[in-house]
């Protein structure tokens, strides 16, 4: 080992510092893999505290949750059981606070038995703060609450403003309002009705049979969950999330990998002399190949040192963009700041480590093939390299064909599964491109030796003699853009989807809707009155109710809409007939019920049995909806508790008129109101917000493939400088240098452009046929930005140009007798 | 045919080259130029064929003063006027034999630079390897193969560095007598930059090169 510390500092310490550029652009190379990686580790971090902060934090193991709506009496019936431990009520709902300046803001408030239950942080060692809470019109806000209270908070409650003092604040990253039960009771005037109850199991218990015995006492018409059963659905998009975020990455890594590959490579061809004579001295092979690890491992530690403060940098515009989509499209979380930790820093140590070791894997076997005598060019083209290549094809080939084929099977659609599925057809397209990329030399070659005899020959000859390198550079572009591309079809595929879908089914003027926090849709109406007053004015050409409630259909709640089938526009994808129940899209996905099919649901003890006859669109959420026609409803439910109004105008310019008229006649209720372009744009930009990382994910792609592509010509650079004294010494002059480049550029640049476009295709049938009817169980129509790929293209190949450019530009001026006088 | 008129060249700030040098080449005649290590023979050949520029003096080509052209320029009328043989070969690695002989032709847009690359790669015994790549033939067959490149544009003059410079003695043997046989039938001014005395024989004029001036043997 003495050996090779001493070679270390006394050979590579000193080559490394001859050649400080390339070593620059190596840990430059590898840094910006790793910082990729890293400021997405972080975001990913932050997107999971943000899950895990807004999951029911206070519901303990052991615990199950009856609900919801559960009658007092029932409530009662429960406690009496003799193997519960706790029967715990809840109240949870949606108010609006008034702030000082008059505008209102919507929160979650939670109500607890305070007196008889400590509440993990809702309970105080301190005596006098525990026993002021329990004080009348007293509560308890999160610390993170962003309204300027100290003292007392004002809420909307029933059409009316209550009061209440602020006792203390509690340490949470969301914002909530916590009440104890009695004054809940009285504020909300609700005794005989309880949101939920949480029953905590004694020990010796078990939890199955505990479940079956509350749901002997309580009946088929509630739904009892534990904790795990509470939370899986935000488990599984948290799960989602992870896997698109690790997805990206690992991508990222790969494409770190492919740089400094390309690098170790370059230096250890540049060399090879050295390696020689150092053998020729003495030195064995395998402390050769010790010696070209360890250098690539000090590569990578630098790298990751540097990695750090970048990947640091990136994550906070990353984690922006992470938390207004999580804050879009999941649950509500406050935005919180990414950490490194010590975590994160192991992570990247390892993984400069584990890159160094892959990139490095080359050449250390060229370190053991090296003979000392040997002068030939590492890489060289030759017809064993074209068997090769050949067998890349038809691996290549197969695995896309494989991957494309097993997405086919329907039963094995699973995130994990599709995600692998997605990894091994990236593998199988970048498989095809060396051979691709052959093909499209020969081709330029073919067409445009007549006009551009030697120029096609000298980039021909280029690409071949270096065509793993050149394949390399290929690969990481077609990795990026394709990535790019495919995303920007799923976008603009579900972007204009849900346009065309909201024109057609948001016909009314005006839309007054209840409000609610993400947590609980439908709890909340709008208060009669305002119907009445609607229905009586002259401006109103009709209004309708929209209604809305949590039904139990196979154990888990879902919405049932109510609405008149006659008056709404409803865009039907299948369609047998108007009796019966209507199913959404995502719905019929989930729960794989088809038209035809009797839904079996239950409220309110009920039992309802509807057969299914059509099946709507819809992208308002994931989970999914039943529908009845509005008079089927209101046989079942409470007629005077409609969710939103849809209002038509005999003259639509009266909209702002009216809507004012309702802000200020009904200022004290819960409503919120929205003329027909606020409702579209509202929801547009509710899109574009839940599409924010991938648009983060879209810019990575495009910053890592300007990367690949500046990292070869940086190299070549260094390397092209013999090539140019040769050109320039048999009599070809600058500008034939420049077009030979270019031509080898422009050569590299199609097949990454051709290969990305079929990449970018491929991914973007997955995204929108199987991946997005796995997440979100909905159809989406195929829309294809060609506008975008040709810009795209466009500008990376003039990107690339100007690159390949440089190392012509960069040489011209130097005296290149030198470089003829080195072998 | 080639006169050099005050030619200096500075190494390094205060060391001096060459000196004020002066030569003329005649047409269809061979020169040797011999000298020790480090005495700029090298660097003078550069000036000749344009890739270095000369501190101060002129040369002048057939008449022209060529020490002004511009970089193009130079370029140009190296490609059709001079051939250069190199000690190292200087063989694009990604071409083959006949591709790198044919290149120059190529550029200069010769419409027959294949079939004149295959005769003068016969003319110089290395038919049978002039599809291999560089790193595939021996040090003799590439140097003769350099030659071929050198000629192929017919230039009025041939440069030669150190042309055996990494050869054995019997292929630096074969080399040079080839490289005199084709000059002389084609009536070409040769300039050969050599530190091998024997060798140098061979050639009309012998010049030594000392002190940064040129003396004739």
């Amino acid at each position: 080992m003495k050996e090779i510390f001493n070679l270390l500092y006394n050979y590579s310490f000193k080559f490394y510092r001859a050649n400080f550029l390339k070593i620059v652009i190596a840990i430059f190379s590898m840094a910006i893999g790793l910082a990729v990686f890293l400021s997405i580790k972080i975001s990913n971090d932050v997107a999971v505290r943000g899950f895990e902060s807004s999951f029911e934090n206070f519901i303990k193991e052991r615990t199950l949750r009856v609900g919801s709506n559960v009658t007092h009496d029932l409530f009662l019936k429960l406690k009496q059981s003799k193997y519960f431990k706790l029967v715990n009520p809840r109240y949870e709902k949606d108010v609006f606070a008034i702030k000082t300046n008059g505008d209102k803001k919507l929160f979650r408030l939670y109500a607890y038995d305070l007196l008889s239950e400590k509440v993990n942080s809702v309970s105080h060692k301190d005596k006098k703060k525990q026993n002021a809470l329990l004080q009348p019109g007293t509560c308890l806000i999160s610390s993170t609450f962003d309204l300027d209270f100290t003292d007392s908070i004002s809420l909307i409650i029933n059409s009316k403003i209550r009061k209440l003092k602020i006792s203390n604040k509690i340490e949470s990253e969301n914002s909530f309002i916590i009440l104890d039960i009695a004054n809940y009771q009285e504020l909300f005037e609700e005794f005989n009705q309880i949101d939920y109850i949480d029953i905590e199991i004694k020990k010796n218990i078990n939890l199955n049979f505990a479940k079956k015995e509350i749901e002997k006492i309580v009946g088929k018409a509630y739904v009892v969950n534990d904790k795990y059963e509470l939370v899986k659905h935000k488990l599984q998009l948290t799960k989602s999330f992870r896997l698109n975020l690790q997805f990206l990455s690992t991508i990222s890594l790969f494409i770190a990998i492919l740089l400094l590959y390309n690098l170790s490579t370059y230096l250890i061809v540049s060399r090879r002399k050295d390696i020689g004579t150092l053998i020729a001295l003495g030195l064995s092979k395998k402390k050769i190949a010790i010696l070209v690890l360890i250098e690539n491992i000090v590569l990578g530690l630098i790298s990751a040192i540097l990695a750090l403060p970048i990947g640091f940098l990136l994550s906070s515009f990353s984690i922006r963009f992470v938390n207004t989509t999580i804050n879009s499209l999941y649950t509500y979380t406050l935005p919180t700041s990414g950490s490194l930790g010590y975590e994160n820093l192991l992570i990247v140590f390892l993984l400069s480590i584990l890159v160094s070791l892959l990139g490095s894997l080359e050449s250390i076997f060229y370190s053991f093939k090296v003979e000392p005598y040997e002068n030939i060019r590492f890489f060289t083209y030759n017809l064993k390299y074209k068997k090769k290549i050949s067998i890349f094809f038809y691996i290549g080939v197969f695995l896309t064909l494989f991957s494309l084929s097993f997405m086919q099977v329907k039963y094995l659609n699973n995130n994990i599964w599709m995600f692998l599925m997605l990894f091994i057809l990236i593998l199988g397209i970048l498989f095809i491109c060396p051979s691709v990329l052959l093909l499209i030399s020969h081709l330029c070659k073919k067409f445009f030796s007549k006009i551009f005899s030697y120029h096609t020959l000298l980039a021909d000859a280029e690409i071949k003699i270096n065509i793993f390198r050149s394949s390399i550079v290929v690969m990481g572009v077609v990795l990026s853009l394709g990535m790019f591309f495919g995303l920007s079809v799923m976008i603009t595929s579900f972007r204009t989807t849900v346009v065309t879908w909201l024109n057609k089914v948001t016909p009314a003027d005006l839309y007054i809707s209840a409000p609610s926090t993400r947590e609980n849709k439908n709890d909340s109406y709008i208060s009669i009155q305002i119907f009445n007053f609607l229905e009586n004015n002259k401006k109103v050409k009709a209004v309708y109710p929209i209604y809305e409630s949590k039904v139990k259909f196979k154990d888990n709640f879902v919405n049932l809409q109510g609405f008149s089938f006659s008056q709404s526009s409803i865009n039907f994808l299948n369609y047998s007939n108007s009796n019966g129940a209507f199913i959404s899209e995502p719905f019929s996905n989930k729960h794989n019920v088809k038209i035809g099919d009797v839904l079996t649901f239950y409220y309110q003890s009920k039992k309802y049995e509807e057969k299914v006859g059509a099946i709507f669109q819809d992208y308002s959420s994931e989970e999914g909806s039943i529908a009845i026609d509005l008079k089927k409803y209101e046989q079942i439910f409470l007629k005077d508790k409609p969710r939103g109004l849809a209002v038509y105008l005999k003259d639509k310019s009266n909209t702002n008129v009216l809507s004012q008229i309702l802000k200020s006649e009904y200022s004290t209720y819960n409503f919120k109101i929205k003329n027909n372009k606020e409702l579209r744009n509202g929801a547009l930009k509710v899109f574009d917000e839940t599409f924010k990382i991938t648009y983060a994910m879209q810019i990575i792609s495009i910053f890592l493939s300007l990367a690949v592509v500046l990292n070869y010509f940086l190299i070549m650079y260094i390397e092209k400088r013999r090539q140019l004294a040769i050109l320039k010494a048999i009599g070809c002059d600058f500008r034939s240098s420049l077009v030979s480049t270019l031509f080898e550029c422009f050569t590299l640049s199609i097949t990454s452009i051709l290969m990305s476009f079929l990449l970018g295709f491929l991914l973007s049938y997955v995204l929108v046929f199987h991946v997005n009817k796995i997440f979100f169980g909905w159809s989406i129509e195929y829309n294809f930005p060609f506008k975008l790929w040709l810009y795209t293209a466009f500008l990376f190949i003039i990107f690339s140009s100007i690159t390949s450019l440089l190392p012509v530009l960069k040489n011209r001026n130097k005296n290149i007798t030198r470089y003829l006088r080195n072998v | 045919m080639l006169s050099l008129k005050k030619i200096s060249k500075e190494f390094v700030k205060s060391k001096t080259l060459l000196d004020e040098l002066n030569l003329e080449l005649s047409l269809g005649k061979s020169y040797a130029l011999v000298g020790s290590s480090g005495s700029g023979k090298s660097t003078l050949l550069n000036i000749i064929s344009g890739l270095e520029r000369a501190d101060k003096g002129e040369v002048i080509f057939d008449g022209q003063d060529i020490s002004n052209f511009s970089d193009s320029a130079m370029s140009n009328f190296r490609l059709l006027n001079i051939g250069i043989v190199f000690q190292f070969f200087n063989f694009l690695p990604s071409l083959t034999l006949l591709e790198n002989i044919s290149l120059p032709a190529q550029i200069a847009l010769n419409k027959n630079s294949k079939t004149k690359a295959l005769n003068l790669a016969k003319k110089l015994k290395i038919k049978n390897v002039v599809n291999k790549y560089p790193f595939q033939v021996s040090g003799g067959e590439l140097q003769r193969a350099a030659i071929a490149r050198a000629l192929i544009n017919d230039p009025k003059l041939l440069l030669a560095d150190e042309p055996t410079g990494n050869l054995d003695r019997s292929s630096s043997e074969q080399v040079m007598s080839l490289l005199n046989s084709i000059t002389k039938e084609i009536e070409l001014t040769t300039f050969i930059v050599s530190h091998d005395i024997e060798l140098a024989k061979d050639c009309d004029f012998v010049l030594e090169l000392f002190d940064g001036k040129v003396k004739r043997n």
